[in-house]
């Protein structure tokens, strides 16, 4: 049953697997603390709630993970499916506040974090799968991980790409009033 | 595309897009390192999140008597399965199709699956349920 490139852990893991987990964490900490935080901003005290969150939905995934893609990209698409779970749960529960009245109580801002948290929004309102596909495209992965990830072609995920920069560009300028 | 003609820009605004763009693409991580938890308290968190998990592991679901004698147990599977994986995909999870479950196993009439991209057991019960009943 257990593949030669899975991690042989599951739910009972053992010493080593822990270890073996702890170390993907401390690996790809940025990527995911980046990811909770992305889509909770202005809400800073919520990014360690959804570390947890993505922490406990990696932990239960981690024995299954047979290396079919990346490391990284497993990562980055079971953090992402539990910060959209969660946010649904959100909508589902609690009232929005609107973005005017957002606590903005960022640490260490330099001046320029208002425009970066404010395509971070545009990028919110965007629908769900344009929002993710995006989020991954800033985060550095390629056209054609992101095609694997989406179960599309690379001329596709490129034309996408193209289509929502260019929808957020329009969004941005008309937010600020000007025209580039 | 061109961001050239800057002639009209606003004189108040502190970057154009085509700069911010950049520097999210550019400057995710480093972002993300001013707020990050040092080592040790990350790894409390995985501490909890470990001990958490335990609470709710695989996810189980008995197929009945009646499903039974319709469809063999695999078929059984892979339409429960699939079947959540679409109710899923319509809610937006998984993005596009991405697979809910890495192993898929039948035993005294019961479906059992292992999620594989942090969906919630509860979301997929939901699911499966509805197509078993």
């Amino acid at each position: 049953m257990e593949s030669s490139e899975s991690y042989g852990a599951n739910m009972s893991n053992s010493g080593t697997s822990q270890a073996d987990f702890n170390a993907l964490v401390l690996r790809h900490k940025a990527m995911i603390w980046h990811i909770c935080s992305d889509y909770n901003i202005g809400k800073a005290w919520k990014t360690e709630d959804c570390m947890q969150e993505v922490l406990i939905s990696l932990w239960k995934s981690f024995g299954t993970f047979e290396g079919r893609s990346s490391e990284k990209t497993w990562v980055w698409r079971v953090a992402t499916n539990t910060m959209l779970m969660l946010r649904r749960k959100d909508v589902r529960t609690l009232q929005t506040e609107p973005l005017e009245t957002v606590d903005t109580e960022e640490k260490n801002e330099e001046p320029s974090n208002e425009s970066y948290q404010q395509l971070q929004q545009l990028i919110d309102a965007l629908p769900e799968e344009s929002g993710t596909t995006i989020r991954a495209f800033l985060d550095g992965f390629s056209y054609k991980e992101i095609a694997d990830m989406t179960g599309s072609s690379v001329g596709a995920v490129a034309m996408r790409i193209t289509r929502i920069k260019r929808k957020l560009k329009q969004m941005y300028e008309k937010e600020n009033n000007t025209i580039l | 595309m061109d961001t050239n003609n800057n002639n009209t820009m606003d004189p108040k605004r502190y970057d154009d897009f085509q700069t911010i763009w950049k520097r999210r693409k550019q400057d995710w991580q480093e972002q993300a390192e001013k707020t990050l938890p040092d080592d040790a308290a990350l790894l409390h968190l995985v501490e909890l999140a470990q001990q958490q998990a335990q609470q709710h592991e695989a996810v189980d679901i008995p197929i009945t008597r009646r499903r039974k004698h319709w469809i063999p147990y695999a078929a059984a599977a892979s339409l429960v399965v699939g079947v959540a994986a679409i109710g899923l995909t319509r809610q937006g999870q998984p993005e596009n199709g991405l697979p809910v479950t890495e192993e898929v196993t039948v035993e005294d009439q019961t479906v059992h699956f292992v999620c594989n991209n942090g969906c919630s057991v509860q979301d997929i019960m939901l699911m499966a349920n509805k197509v078993i009943k």
